[in-house]
């Protein structure tokens, strides 16, 4: 009976929608290649005002506070989450890492991580004291944005309580702010 | 009175043709498609959008809201060899070329995780890529399948030369991640966006371990100008809509297809991962 009903919903959903009018499709022609962006279109479109207004204010919030992180002596740190199990989850290729050539690890923190880019230590929202594993992987490694990118040298970012990943890094090789990045761990 | 019973019956028919041949032989054949290369990342109906400007044009900000709808990949295939996952995102391409990107969206199966969170990403033209997983309402709080709404946006300054993805609800938008300009290779501003549904796997007939509803983003919007008084928004200029594997075509009832969605003649297919 359920399938019945299933069918039968799915079916009249699709005379439904079979009802409804063709979706517009673009004229202009196709200029981009796939894999690796695409090129812009060089037709101009007539510009249509948006009707309303964001329903959010296009404001962020202010980045979160947090008390300043204790300083940590590099080596000192034994973390929940140790350097064999960083190491361990990042040779899985599901994590991301394809083949392996070299791999380490270094414990850092999660605000030393974004300072270490430019960026504000609390810009992930997170409390910059946290610890965490920046697994280092050359070879072949995929992150899981940009249509599955896939880079010569690549980092798995894992929370060094949790053991959870938290994100993770590309380049063609090792960014020369992560090799400078002191190893917390012991 | 009479036509109403004549279409019933005839729904009642072709109902029990499909329950006794088969939904799967009931469907017609075809080849998915490599999917647009216009739009690359590909989408489901409505859900689809791509913008395209001119190559001239220059725009600071791309906006879209959507609802934390059901997606699903089985944890077989997150983890090795597959490293499956799909996700619903917002995409702003940057830089000469147009190829730099920063992105922001809802994922499952991100860094080989079984989990339904949010994400942003960007990624220079030289310079080292990164993807992280984003909490904007609190630390560690994953989101809900819950149907709620969510904005999302992408914003270049061109006085900080930074972008900024957030992710907003009711109370507002909550910054998620920045992304130096161009002095680490990510460009002035945005020169496509994109947005939609992408699969890791697309697979002839439907894989039940990938499900996702419609996603409805709606609205899509831009600005071409960059005022911190509020410049104008525009709308997305055009626009495609497919889907692989839509309800009736070649099943007819989730999970086998994904459902809510327009039974079209263009396909989107894995434009990802080739599995």
């Amino acid at each position: 009976m359920k399938r019945l009903l299933a069918s039968f919903g799915g079916l009249a959903a699709a005379i439904a929608i079979a009802a409804l009018p063709a979706p517009q499709m673009s004229t202009q022609s196709p200029s981009g290649s796939q894999g690796g962006g695409v090129a812009a279109a060089t037709a101009t479109p007539t510009l249509i005002p948006a009707v309303g207004a964001p329903r959010a204010t296009m404001i962020p919030t202010p980045l979160p506070a947090f008390p300043p992180a204790p300083v940590i002596q590099p080596g000192s740190v034994t973390p929940a989450f140790t350097r064999e199990q960083a190491l361990a989850y990042a040779r899985d290729p599901g994590s991301g890492a394809k083949s392996i050539s070299q791999i380490d690890a270094k414990l850092t923190t999660i605000g030393q991580f974004f300072r270490a880019q430019g960026q504000p230590e609390t810009v992930s929202g997170l409390d910059p004291s946290t610890l965490i594993w920046i697994v280092s992987i050359s070879g072949d490694f995929q992150m899981p944005i940009g249509h599955g990118l896939r880079e010569p040298w690549g980092a798995l970012v894992v929370d060094a309580t949790t053991g959870k990943a938290l994100g993770s890094l590309g380049d063609s090789k090792a960014p020369a702010w992560v090799t400078a990045l002191p190893d917390l761990g012991r | 009175m009479f036509q109403q019973l004549v279409r019933a019956f005839a729904i009642l028919m072709i109902v029990a043709i499909i329950l006794v041949t088969g939904p799967s032989r009931a469907a017609l054949a075809w080849t998915p498609s490599l999917g647009n290369p216009d739009c690359p990342h590909g989408a489901a109906h409505i859900s689809t959008a791509c913008l395209l400007y001119p190559s001239t044009g220059t725009f600071y900000d791309i906006y879209a809201e959507f609802h934390n709808n059901h997606m699903y990949v089985d944890p077989s295939l997150i983890g090795s060899p597959y490293y499956a996952h799909t996700n619903h995102t917002l995409w702003l391409y940057s830089n000469s070329p147009c190829q730099a990107f920063v992105e922001v969206g809802l994922t499952w199966g991100f860094q080989g995780q079984n989990v339904y969170t949010w994400y942003w990403g960007y990624r220079p033209l030289n310079g080292t890529a990164l993807a992280w997983q984003a909490w904007p309402f609190g630390q560690n709080v994953y989101p809900a399948q819950n149907g709620s709404n969510h904005s999302y946006w992408v914003a270049y300054d061109p006085n900080s030369q930074e972008f900024t993805t957030a992710i907003g609800d009711s109370t507002g938008n909550y910054r998620v991640g920045w992304a130096v300009g161009p002095s680490s290779g990510m460009g002035y501003g945005g020169c496509i966006g994109q947005a939609g549904l992408e699969f890791s796997r697309v697979t002839d007939p439907p894989d039940t371990r990938f499900q996702s509803d419609t996603f409805d983003l709606t609205p899509l919007w831009f600005r071409n100008t960059f005022s911190t008084g509020g410049a104008p928004w525009w709308q997305w200029p055009n626009s495609y809509s497919w889907i692989s594997f839509p309800c009736g075509q070649p099943q007819n009832y989730v999970p086998y297809c994904l459902n809510g969605t327009y039974n079209g003649n263009a396909y989107w297919a894995d434009n990802k991962l080739n599995q």
